[in-house]
């Protein structure tokens, strides 16, 4: 058993694979928020007045509100004044081909795992890659557009077609959401805007690489996602970050909104830098995620890998309005060392006839603590609503935690709610099984995760579940006994 | 907040009340007590709406009505025959309660066996003030808990129990709690202690009762340690009035491989929450949380309920039905705690709630917090209505539509009922369902 230990804690004590830095004079404005720094911002973008002035309302509301400490969670008080609320790569030309693109920039996604021109030819994957705040490269974009496609950057978005953005920005999160929403609503850098179109079926997964560089700096995403009637999307979020000392700050905000007969699949592989064994350093992910079905029949589905950020504070939701929508929700979260996560998923059933299913995988190793915090809602007038809730945890080491919370909140006596979760480490038996059969409990451990996870996996594309698999062996593999 | 202020200054008033009619008592050391429980219940105030323990609860109409503290005068008039209904009539021992007096000409003790004392509280402490009231202080029950905090600080009378050890005590000892006619608008603070010593074994059985149809405030307090080995089942029936207010606490301490049962059967009160803290403490203790709660009117009926597993090979078992009527509400909050060192926990929590009309409402939050790995811990949570091939088979076997709609209500509620050994009060629970059939017309919502 020692010797498995060592070899375990060998295992879960490698470094971080993608941490580097890479060297890219960028612009950007000094530290602190005020309404100075937002219109600078704003100016520096070239916005339209009224979204300036939607900025500054949300940073008015924001003023106002408290920092939540609510989750489960535990960190250093943030100062909001010393972050640097806008950077940008230099070179901002624009470009028509590869070649033209900064080689450093090339190099960081090759590092990453991302050749561009291999992915455009063969993976089919169409690209909008976000080097800190502003998109640098699009590609497939030609394609797209034929079939009347929007897949831009958002403050493309805002010079092109500003009657959309204008039409859905803050329909589903209001900016004065919360607290890290409304932060994110005055601030907000750039991030991805896609519309899919009356009855188009978008032929490729789109995917956007967040990737957080420049020192000190809060990335504040804000994605925008509308699939028009009868359309189908497939969204692709993945992010790695370079190794950093200082923690840093992330608030994106992502709004779905969904349209009669329409399909929005949204994945997420999400390995920030999570800080190191000592738990120093490591990003503090604070995201809102928010998607609503609003006629009939329309449908979201949220699938998460989450095995980055020192600390992660996300809770995808979908707010079924439509009759007959139905909403769900597929996580993986690992956490390791002195990770935390207070992760899980609202289902705000409105509408008849609507169905959610919600299934969350928790890991637990180290020292680290993982809380599943969820809602399920059914209103008075969703008659016959259905919800399938499975959380459940998994315990790796005995120093760390696992938690469930979910709420279950009923005001119709035709819904039918079912919640179930456990909590259990894996069993010696079932290691003994694998042994048996010559595999080492490595692979045995390995095996079993997966297998665990499998329900979740299944509902990423290809692609991004081979990656998932890669990333959970990476800050897993072995450290079980 | 200004209104939290109000009702705060409202119970210290009727402190001051309370405390003229106590006259030369004043200086005690129990008094000493009570006036550091009003001093800590002043500093924590009541909970607000943003406190999350209290999120589905909405205490303002407890809160808005002013409650008077005890009369000091037993009242007089109740028989053995107005009672007679609620005994089990079956050789158990008893204590009677009338308004929080100790009523020993209702009370039943006879032929206790040795090392079993069941007697009043205010008799106990009144004899061995000084040992009481140091363990009450070591015990930090109101430091943290407004109603706890009240509960010490009106500290009048209760039940005092302990079962020496080894004794196994067959009889069961039923503990009833009357509101009187004349209660209206009155308040009481019952508070029990319990005792097993090593071996003992025994069953309580707690019954709150209105005798009057105007609103009364009970918030009472059982406090239970059960030392190694013992065995308590703990039943706890509340059938007060619509109109009534019933807070109550129960917290239990285990020692090393005690068992503790606990059925808690709620069926009357327009307000009631009832918490339930269980802290195992020795190895190898374990617990049985059952729930049995009917809502019908605008019944607010809140459980919440904790079990602390403090050490290793602890187990825990937890179940609660509930059934809403009517416009009433249901909320229920069970945290499942498993601290670093609580290895090889088994713990299991299950709670349904059916909705039997459109405008009940249910409100769950199952917890779990986990802090060991070699551990079995599940929780599951179901809301539904009765399940239409059910009844549909029952009708095709000629039993019309609203007897198969009361059967299976009958038999949801029995997961329950089946479980409680005292079979007088198992008589007197399913009596309780049963009338609640004549009188709701809740069974005609559309199927």
């Amino acid at each position: 058993m020692s010797t498995e230990t060592e070899r375990i804690e060998k295992m879960a004590n490698r470094e971080y694979r993608y941490g580097f830095i890479t060297d890219i004079e960028t612009d950007s404005l000094p530290a602190g928020l005020n309404e100075d720094i937002i219109r600078a911002l704003s100016a520096k973008k070239k916005e339209p007045e009224w979204l300036l002035e939607w900025r500054l309302k949300a940073y008015r509301s924001w003023l106002k509100m408290e920092e939540p400490h609510w989750a489960h969670i535990h960190y250093d008080p943030i100062d909001y004044q010393k972050i640097v609320y806008y950077s940008a790569p230099k070179n901002k030309k624009k470009y028509d081909s590869l070649d033209e693109v900064d080689p450093e920039l090339l190099r960081t996604y090759e590092k990453l795992g991302i050749p561009l021109e291999e992915q455009k030819v063969l993976a089919g994957v169409a690209v909008d890659a976000v080097f800190d705040s502003v998109s640098v490269a699009t590609t497939f974009k030609e394609k797209l557009s034929e079939l009347g496609i929007i897949f831009c950057s958002f403050s493309e978005a805002v010079r092109n077609h500003p009657e959309l953005v204008r039409k859905y920005l803050g329909s589903v999160v209001p900016p004065n959401d919360n607290f890290f929403a409304a932060l994110n609503s005055a601030v907000f850098s750039d991030g991805s805007f896609v519309y899919i179109p009356k009855g188009v079926r978008c032929p490729m997964e789109l995917s956007t690489y967040f990737r957080i560089n420049a020192a000190d700096t809060g990335q504040f995403e804000r994605t925008l996602i509308i699939a028009d009637e009868d359309s189908y999307v497939s969204y692709l979020e993945g992010c790695t970050a370079p190794q950093r000392d200082e923690n840093q700050l992330h608030a994106a905000v992502v709004e779905l909104v969904s349209h009669r007969n329409a399909y929005l699949k949204y994945s997420t592989v999400q390995n920030w830098y999570p800080g190191d064994k000592e738990g120093k350093g490591g990003i503090y992910n604070f995201v809102t995620k928010r998607g609503i079905c609003k006629e009939e029949n329309a449908k979201i589905s949220w699938t998460q890998v989450e095995t980055g950020s020192a600390i992660t504070w996300k809770y995808p939701s979908v707010i079924l309005k439509g009759d007959h929508s139905v909403g769900e929700f597929y996580s993986v979260a690992m956490t390791n060392n002195y990770q935390q996560a207070d992760t899980g998923t609202k289902m705000i059933h409105l509408g008849r006839n609507t169905r959610s299913t919600i299934v969350s995988k928790g890991i637990s190793a180290g020292k680290s603590n993982n809380s599943y915090r969820g809602l399920v809602k059914i209103g008075k007038n969703a008659e016959n609503s259905r919800n399938y809730s499975q959380c459940d945890s998994l315990l790796i080491g005995d120093q760390c935690g696992a938690h469930t919370f979910p709420y279950i909140d009923i005001q119709n006596p035709t819904a039918q709610m079912e919640h179930e979760a456990t909590t259990s480490k894996i069993g010696e038996d079932q290691i003994f099984y694998l042994n048996q059969r010559g595999i080492s409990t490595e692979d045995a451990v390995s095996m079993i995760v997966n297998g665990y996870c499998k329900e979740v996996f299944r509902e990423l594309p290809m692609e991004f579940a081979v990656e998932a698999q890669n990333l959970l062996n990476l800050s897993l593999e072995g450290s079980v006994g | 907040m200004k209104e939290q202020h109000n009702s705060v200054q409202k119970f210290i008033k009727q402190f001051e009340t309370f405390e003229q009619h106590l006259n030369g008592r004043k200086s005690s050391a129990v008094h000493r007590l009570r006036r550091k429980a009003l001093s800590d219940f002043r500093e924590i105030g009541f909970p607000g709406s943003k406190n999350e323990q209290w999120r589905f609860t909405d205490l303002s109409a407890l809160l808005n009505t002013l409650f008077e503290s005890h009369h000091l005068n037993p009242p007089a008039g109740l028989r053995k025959a107005d009672i007679n209904s609620f005994t089990f009539n079956n050789n158990e021992i008893q204590l009677v309660f009338v308004d929080g007096f100790f009523i020993p000409e209702l009370s039943d003790r006879e032929q206790l066996p040795d090392n079993v004392v069941v007697d009043s509280l205010k008799t106990v402490y009144s004899h061995q003030a000084e040992p009481f009231v140091s363990e009450m202080e070591n015990d930090r029950l109101f430091q943290d808990d407004s109603f706890r905090a009240l509960n010490a600080a009106f500290l009048w009378d209760g039940a005092f129990i302990e079962i020496g050890s080894g004794v196994e005590l067959n009889r069961p000892i039923h503990l009833l709690f009357f509101a009187s006619k004349e209660a209206d608008g009155k308040m009481d603070h019952p508070h029990n202690r319990i005792y097993l010593r090593k071996g003992a074994s025994a069953k309580i059985v707690e019954s709150f009762i209105s005798l009057n149809t105007g609103t009364h405030f009970t918030n009472a307090l059982s406090r239970v340690e059960l030392a190694e080995n013992a065995r308590l089942e703990h039943y706890h029936l509340q059938n007060e009035n619509l109109q009534s207010f019933h807070i109550g606490n129960t917290l239990v301490k285990q020692d090393r491989s005690s068992f503790y049962a606990s059925t808690s059967l709620t069926f009357g009160g327009k307000l009631t929450r009832n918490n339930i803290v269980t802290s195992l403490i020795g190895e190898g203790a374990e617990t049985v949380l059952n729930g049995l709660y009917m809502g019908q009117a605008d019944q607010h009926i809140d459980n919440n309920t904790v079990i602390r597993h403090e050490t290793s090979a602890g187990t825990s078992h937890e179940l609660y039905q509930g059934i809403l009527m009517n416009r009433s509400r249901g909320v229920f909050s069970g945290l499942i705690l498993v601290q670093p060192h609580a290895q090889k926990t088994d713990a299991r929590q299950s709670n349904n709630a059916l909705l039997l009309s459109d405008e009940a409402r249910i409100d769950s939050k199952p917890q779990l917090e986990i802090y060991a790995d070699d551990v079995k811990c599940t929780h599951g949570a179901t809301v539904g209505r009765l399940d239409k091939e059910a009844i549909f088979y029952l009708r095709a076997r000629g039993i019309d539509v609203q007897e198969a709609k009361n059967m299976l209500t009958f038999a949801f509620a029995e997961k329950v009922t089946e479980k409680i050994s005292i079979q007088p009060l198992r008589r007197i629970v399913e009596s309780l369902i049963l009338k609640r059939f004549k009188t709701i017309e809740h069974f005609n919502i559309e199927m």
